[in-house]
């Protein structure tokens, strides 16, 4: 049965445009998901990472360090880097983030790169819901000099400098809904935050010198659910619980309790279900400029497997700078 | 049997060619206790084995684990050792 058209034939140049199109869903459909469960690591430090949506959640100018360190004492032990901005415009409603990530650990070496928007809807003056995008370039390298194999003539292991490239897409939304409460105000209100995110990864490029990285097709999958309660004017609680299902990592849970006193020093107390406790403490620097915010935050994480016995090998810290800044007035 | 002797692999390449196909360890048989955990960056336990004899091959519940980096401790005779380890495929 021939088709029937309401509309003019889509010329050729349409037709084109709507290919292109379907080619791109069908490529952020297609994409996938290599384990690498490095991209998870820092979860509970820079969610924006893991969901564009949540990109500048203040509203501010937002710019953050985030040094981390895992299994202390341990050869070739996990470091990470991860540099973070966020610029809002249209007076806060939509907001542009770059990252770039930096991980290595054993013999490899891990880069990414990332980009996201995100723009946000107000439903009425106490609630609004934020969608983002976001699209990364993941880059792998391993060096076989760091490798001591028990066979020696293995090929898979006999050239040094093989990498690989991936691409990954995002996608996120985040709920946020303020109440009144006793000791609400401006700055320290009672709010619940809610997001969810998908991360699709799919290797592009195998390696360029034979070896290749061949991973299941998964997603990773990430919830946040965020409860704010001041109980005084200056002393707010936060109770924050994340949720990852990635490949290759499983399940997990992490839940943090927060304390801040005056906006200017807060305290952190988790438990991760890898058997993870964390400690983290942080300050805010004077405000030098009126909006400013300048916040650092040390952190310690102590494993509590009772079999990794080994000590400092469960000890890992991470150290995080973060700027906020109100740029809203600079909009024309 | 010297502990300080033991090396320590970091690789391994499951692709059934007979090569680096498992985690292997030198002379397991002169200790009487040899266990194996080996754990990913999280955290999270994928093997463990308190009577290890060389035939871990880069699995969890006998599924194939994601290419990358894991940690392992291995104890001889309670003494614990460690290491990061690779997995690689072709």
């Amino acid at each position: 049965m021939a088709p029937l058209y309401l509309v003019p034939y889509p010329s050729y140049t349409n037709r084109m445009k709507k290919f292109q199109i379907v080619f791109v869903c069908l490529l952020l459909t297609q994409l996938v998901q290599a384990q690498q469960f490095s991209q998870l690591l820092p979860i509970y430090k820079d969610y924006s990472s893991w969901n564009p949506a949540s990109i500048s959640p203040s509203g501010l100018f937002n710019g953050s360090i985030n040094y981390f360190q895992d299994y202390r004492g341990l050869s070739d032990s996990p470091k990470m880097l991860h540099v973070a901005l966020h610029y809002p415009f249209k007076f806060q409603k939509a907001a542009i983030g770059g990252h770039i990530f930096r991980h290595t650990s054993g013999g490899y070496k891990q880069t990414q790169l990332g980009v996201s928007y995100r723009y946000k809807l107000n439903f009425s003056n106490d609630m609004e819901i934020s969608g983002g995008l976001g699209i990364g370039l993941f880059h792998t390298r391993f060096s076989s000099d760091r490798f001591i194999a028990f066979d020696q003539g293995d090929n898979l292991i006999a050239v040094d400098g093989n990498s690989a490239f991936s691409v990954n897409g995002n996608a996120g939304l985040v709920l946020r809904k303020t109440f009144t409460s006793g000791f609400a105000s401006e700055s320290n209100s009672q709010r619940l935050v809610v997001g969810f995110s998908v991360k699709q990864l799919r290797a592009v490029e195998e390696s360029v010198l034979g070896l290749h990285t061949d991973f299941a097709r998964k997603n990773h999958f990430y919830t946040i659910i965020s409860y704010t309660y001041p109980i005084l004017t200056d002393i707010r609680t936060r109770l924050l619980y994340t949720n990852s299902i990635a490949a290759g990592a499983g399940m997990n849970h992490t839940l943090l309790g927060n304390v801040a006193f005056y906006n200017a020093f807060e305290v952190d107390l988790g438990f991760n279900t890898a058997g993870k406790i964390i400690l983290a403490s942080g300050f805010a620097l004077p405000e030098v400029i009126e909006d400013d915010n300048i916040r650092l935050k040390l952190g310690l994480i102590y494993d509590t497997k009772s079999y990794i016995d080994t000590n400092p090998l469960g000890i890992s810290f991470s150290i995080i700078y973060t700027y906020d800044y109100d740029n809203t007035s600079y909009e024309l | 049997m010297e502990m300080d002797t033991t090396i320590l692999y970091n690789v391994i390449t499951p692709n059934g060619d007979g090569r680096n196909d498992v985690l292997r360890f030198d002379d397991l048989g002169n200790f009487s206790s040899v266990e194996l955990y080996v754990f990913n960056s999280w955290g999270h336990t994928v093997y463990e084995n308190v009577n290890y004899n060389n035939d871990w091959g880069g699995t969890k519940d006998g599924n194939p684990l994601p290419a990358g980096s894991y940690f392992y401790i291995l104890k001889l005779d309670g003494t614990s050792l460690s290491s990061a380890i690779s997995i690689i495929y072709e």
